[in-house]
């Protein structure tokens, strides 16, 4: 069962959450990478999610606010779970608006911080979700 | 301590090297007749992950007293219409309980769960194994069905 992969099929989102004022002349570049990809959910799936319940998308890597760090994920959580997450209806978590970046818990290190409790270098976990970078306030990371 | 899974690889691991006392093969062996042979003094605790057939199997073996854990139901994820328990008025005459159960109400302790489980791991008392797939954030949507055709083996991480 192979449903393919997100390949040749990008869409550029500018000005969206994670992007929110950041304009690339403004964008610091600790990394080599300055593009942030990440998995989207498009649709919400009856039975198996389909190929087309999602998009892959990029944005310029996010620039961290007062109180905020930036991570780069290494290493995603892939649990049985998301597939509740990604329905309609009250459950024990929110459900992944469709638009949004499918969650996923994730691991990854600090690249910037304006958030006192994590500095450049710190390896963190959160529910970061689908994508390279994430941009966090701290809450529900350690 | 029996465990219940997919195929004989993964019942020879739960046993041979995680310590269970048997293993069932659900895609081979009938789930019902084997909880009445290994388990002849009934079940006290089920904790399901699974549902639809497997916990309508256990529900028919259960001692006094049992509680049944919902953490999940892989079997009904992706079911357009959720199949529920056929047998739960076994819990009738097993004065059993069945309860839901959602890791995030312990929030507060996973400090502690992370230290304690870290120190098992270093000292061999607790046995994980991971399945790394290496495919960047564009392998997600192939790398989460694998996880609904019984094809991963640990914990599934996708790396980046």
């Amino acid at each position: 069962m192979s449903t393919g992969r997100l390949e040749g099929k990008v869409a550029i989102i500018t000005g969206a959450a994670g992007g929110i004022g950041t304009t690339p002349d403004r964008l610091e570049r600790p990394r080599m990478n300055s593009i942030n990809h990440q998995v989207r959910l498009t649709a919400r799936p009856s039975g198996l999610p389909k190929p087309t319940d999602w998009e892959l998308t990029t944005e310029p890597v996010p620039v961290p606010a007062a109180g905020e760090f930036v991570v780069a994920i290494s290493h995603l959580s892939i649990d049985p779970a998301m597939r509740g997450w990604m329905n309609a209806g009250a459950s024990y978590i929110e459900p992944v608006q469709t638009g949004a970046v499918m969650r996923a818990g994730a691991i990854g290190r600090v690249t910037a911080s304006e958030h006192p409790g994590y500095a450049s270098g710190d390896h963190v976990y959160g529910a970061f979700g689908v994508q390279e970078f994430a941009r966090s306030d701290g809450a529900g990371a350690a | 301590m029996i465990g219940i899974a997919g195929g004989q690889a993964k019942c020879d691991w739960l046993v041979d090297e995680l310590g269970f006392d048997a293993a069932i093969d659900y895609k081979a062996q009938n789930v019902r007749q084997e909880l009445r042979a290994q388990a002849s003094n009934r079940v006290d605790v089920f904790f399901d992950n699974v549902g639809g057939e497997i916990l309508d199997a256990v529900l028919t073996r259960l001692a006094r007293g049992a509680r049944i854990v919902i953490c999940g139901g892989v079997s009904q994820y992706n079911a357009e219409q959720v199949r529920g328990p056929a047998n739960y008025l076994a819990l009738i005459a097993a004065r059993g309980s069945m309860t839901g159960m959602v890791i995030f109400d312990y929030a507060d302790r996973f400090p502690q769960a992370t230290a304690e489980l870290a120190g098992w791991l270093q000292q061999g008392r607790l046995i994980s194994r991971e399945q790394i797939v290496e495919g960047g954030v564009g392998a997600f949507p192939e790398t989460l069905l694998s996880l609904f055709a019984g094809e991963n083996t640990g914990k599934l991480v996708l790396a980046l």
